[in-house]
């Protein structure tokens, strides 16, 4: 989505997402309502479980 | 679920804001500060529909308000009485943080250097010596280009993150008063670096500086 | 699509670039995986070359931090030169092997990137 902005706006987009999501205070004792502590292996992980049923499927078809 | 966004001073204003979900915000006083919440069903996705609508509320409150300390994306409580009991340890450093960032506001700074074109180097000690080179003028020039902005901020803080190309990733915190002549202090940093890329974004409610000491792991 | 007030207070240079360095930010934010296979396997590579050379830069830092320390002797630096040399070279075939370009390695990690 982000792609189709005027770069002006992909800037300060992005900018806004990573204070929202990565900075802020985060009061212990609470509860984790969004993913949003996913760190970057989980996502790793969760595109290579996609991928290999890409693959699994991929060899599944004619060359 | 009781969803976060932001604290203010118990004598703060809340503003009327629909935020995820279309629920309206609301006030929770806490003593001296008030928690800012509001209702929500259950799991949330980072969506950029709720990620902008948290940033509305608070930014809303941001606009009505001297001090707002933003809290972080998804964070929720299951009612209003674990959101006290929550709060009732934290109770001092909230005031105290609200106090600390009162009348400011966050300013961004990114700036990258050109890609460099690999240069040819006859032997692997050419090429670490050309790297070391390389990493000790990036550092220079990051740290000339910041410290001035830093001295002039009430707080700054830096990014250091390995693998961007990023020369400098920084905030500051500067009094709302102060914001043009500090844009100004920008603006000639750019002029004089002019074959770097400068992006200044803001004013933002103090997302970066809004840590408490016993969280941990700052932002 | 931003109903947020605009706050590009200011920006010069070459925007594409800012852009692109941030995007490396976006892509490493949390966000709704895409389910979309058509893009998953690019995604795949993006992913695993982005990480290489993450280890790549970060254990050149080391090398580099140490040779200034003066605890590499003349051989291991020029051996260990010629393998970045070498890495590098590699990096950048796989990189056009994907149809990427460099500056698509480009992750910021966020939190994670200041213990480094």
């Amino acid at each position: 989505m982000s792609r189709d902005l005027p770069l002006e706006q992909q800037i300060t987009l992005i900018e806004l997402v990573d204070r929202v999501l990565n900075k802020g205070v985060v009061v212990s004792g609470d509860i984790t309502l969004a993913v949003a502590d996913v760190d970057l292996v989980y996502v790793g992980l969760r595109v290579l479980l996609a991928s290999v049923g890409t693959m699994e499927r991929l060899q599944g078809q004619p060359a | 679920m009781l969803y976060l966004y932001a604290f203010v001073r118990g004598s703060g204003h809340l503003p009327d804001t629909a935020g995820i979900a279309g629920a309206p915000a609301t006030f929770v006083p806490l003593g001296t500060v008030a928690a800012v919440v509001a209702e929500v069903d259950g799991a949330l996705e980072p969506t950029d529909e709720n990620v902008l609508a948290h940033a509305r509320v608070v930014d809303a409150l941001a606009a009505a308000n001297d001090a707002v300390l933003p809290v972080r994306f998804g964070r929720g409580f299951r009612d209003g009485e674990d959101l006290a009991a929550a709060v009732a340890l934290f109770a001092g450093e909230l005031e105290e943080r609200l106090e600390e960032l009162s009348g400011c506001v966050e300013i961004g700074l990114h700036v990258t250097a050109p890609a460099q074109p690999a240069q040819p180097v006859a032997s692997g000690r050419d090429c670490m010596r050309h790297r070391l080179r390389d990493l000790a003028r990036i550092d220079t020039l990051a740290a000339d280009i910041h410290a001035p902005l830093a001295e002039r901020a009430r707080a700054a803080t830096r990014s250091r993150s390995v693998g961007t190309s990023a020369l400098l990733r920084a905030a500051y915190l500067v009094p709302v008063a102060d914001v043009d002549a500090f844009r100004g202090a920008v603006d000639e940093a750019q002029r004089r670096y002019s074959e770097l890329s400068f992006a200044c974004t803001g004013p933002w409610p103090p997302y970066s500086f809004a840590v408490l000491e016993r969280e941990g792991a700052a932002a | 699509m931003t109903d947020t007030v605009d706050r590009l207070l200011l920006a010069g240079g070459d925007l594409e670039t800012l852009a692109r360095d941030l995007e490396g930010t976006r892509s490493a934010l949390p966000r709704r995986i895409e389910a979309d296979p058509e893009n998953v396997e690019r995604g795949l590579a993006q992913l695993v070359l982005t990480l290489i050379e993450l280890l790549r830069q970060l254990m050149e830092r080391q090398a580099l931090r140490r040779m200034e320390a003066g605890n590499l002797d003349d051989e291991q630096i020029e051996r260990l030169g010629e393998t970045f040399m070498k890495l590098e070279q590699r990096m950048q075939e796989l990189t056009e092997q994907f149809g990427l370009d460099q500056r698509d390695l480009n992750l910021n990690l966020g939190p994670l990137g200041d213990l480094l």
